[in-house]
């Protein structure tokens, strides 16, 4: 069996929604505040200016959106991962008959199994393709 | 002569940006001005046209446009943050905790992918908050420029009224040489009015045209921004897929393994 540190794994996925989730959401928040109006340019400026402006902000502006969209995805399947492990983890302990052991495994899977839930409910992920 | 402070006041600032931001502020007395002296002959018309420029290049919310620019430089600023402080360190913790196998295999190939797709969201702020100060500085510029052109006229203009009122003055007076002098002073004036007119109402255009192409160019180029290879993947929240869907993800291949690669330690089921 790979030597997979579950444990480790999980917090290493935690921090990781901590430092990427923040940052995701402030750019993408800003990009969506990015809007002009051809008025805001000036009547000179207007057509020239807001022809391009706008459809490429626009689509830097998904792009944003779809970098939260995809950190999620990441975090959730990360998290996935993690229970997988984990109920590996579990099977071997309960063929070693270890009660310890299932006792906190069976926890910590329940919690996992929780954050798992957490993490994709009602949230559009991206892929983990 | 009625007015006349706003044109005192752009003068006193210099023929320069600094007087434009006067006019600027003095607007309607700008505009007054300009309107009594309609009768001023051919220079009263470039004038007009050349305010008119002015008024249509004035941005109608400057201070959105800048915040705009802020917004963009801060995205890549942000993105350059997580991009070298973050990413290393925060992929590596969970490297270290999962070794290497056909799972792991695809996690990194999987944020290889999205690490292009930071630096690309990333530089394509930058040129988005270049795009943005560009157009707006080139529109400042228009500003600027016919703004000056006004100014210049306004001051051809009062100038020749007042030389033209001298000369009248020296005219009425019935002394044949000062009557004389008076004619050339008045003929003087006149043509002044016209030529500068001309001259100028040329510069403006010139002015006009070269600032309008700049603002199209700084901004031409953003479309190219926008790309099928410049994506974050579309969402599909296939994770509850078992991979036998062809939808592989990286938590899939952890099911997948367990039967097809048992040399690694997927035996387990």
């Amino acid at each position: 069996m790979v030597d997979v540190n579950t444990e480790a794994l999980k917090a290493a996925t935690q921090n990781l929604l901590r430092a990427f989730r923040p940052i995701a959401e402030q750019i993408s928040t800003m990009a969506e505040n990015t809007q002009l109006s051809p008025y805001q340019w000036g009547a000179i400026g207007a057509a020239t200016v807001a022809r391009n402006y706008a459809p490429s902000r626009d689509y830097q502006a998904k792009q944003a959106a779809d970098f939260v969209k995809c950190v999620d995805g990441i975090n959730a399947g990360l998290l996935s991962v993690v229970r997988h492990y984990r109920e590996a983890e579990l099977a071997t302990a309960i063929r070693a008959q270890d009660t310890l052991k299932t006792t906190d495994l069976q926890n910590k899977l329940a919690l996992d199994v929780a954050d798992l839930e957490k993490a994709t409910k009602g949230k559009a992920l991206g892929p983990t393709d | 002569m009625a007015g006349e402070e706003a044109f005192t006041g752009a003068v006193a600032g210099g023929t320069t940006i600094g007087a434009m931001k006067l006019l600027g502020t003095y607007g309607p007395k700008w505009a007054a001005t300009l309107a009594k002296i309609e009768l001023a002959g051919t220079l009263a018309k470039p004038a007009a046209g050349a305010a008119a420029i002015w008024l249509l290049a004035q941005p109608g919310d400057d201070q959105a446009i800048t915040a705009a620019f802020n917004d963009w430089r801060t995205i890549n600023t942000k993105l350059t943050y997580l991009r070298i402080q973050e990413w290393g360190k925060t992929i590596q913790a969970v490297q270290a905790a999962w070794p290497e196998g056909e799972d792991r295999k695809a996690f990194d190939r999987f944020m290889g992918i999205v690490f292009q797709e930071v630096q690309q969201l990333e530089s394509a702020a930058a040129r988005m908050a270049d795009a943005v100060q560009d157009a707006q500085s080139e529109i400042h510029k228009i500003v600027n420029n016919a703004g000056l052109i006004v100014d210049s006229l306004l001051g051809i203009i009062i100038a020749s009224e007042i030389v033209q009122l001298i000369g009248k003055q020296m005219m009425a007076t019935g002394v044949p040489p000062v009557v004389a002098q008076g004619a050339t002073l008045v003929a003087a004036a006149k043509a002044t009015q016209e030529s500068s007119g001309l001259l100028l109402m040329g510069a403006t255009v010139n002015a006009i045209a070269g600032a309008t192409v700049a603002v199209i160019l700084s901004m031409g180029n953003l479309t190219a921004l926008m790309g099928a290879d410049n994506q974050f993947p579309l969402p599909q929240a296939n994770l509850d897929s078992d991979g036998t869907d062809g939808k592989t993800d990286f938590d899939d291949i952890v099911r997948k393994s367990a039967t097809r690669s048992p040399g690694e330690g997927w035996s387990y089921t």
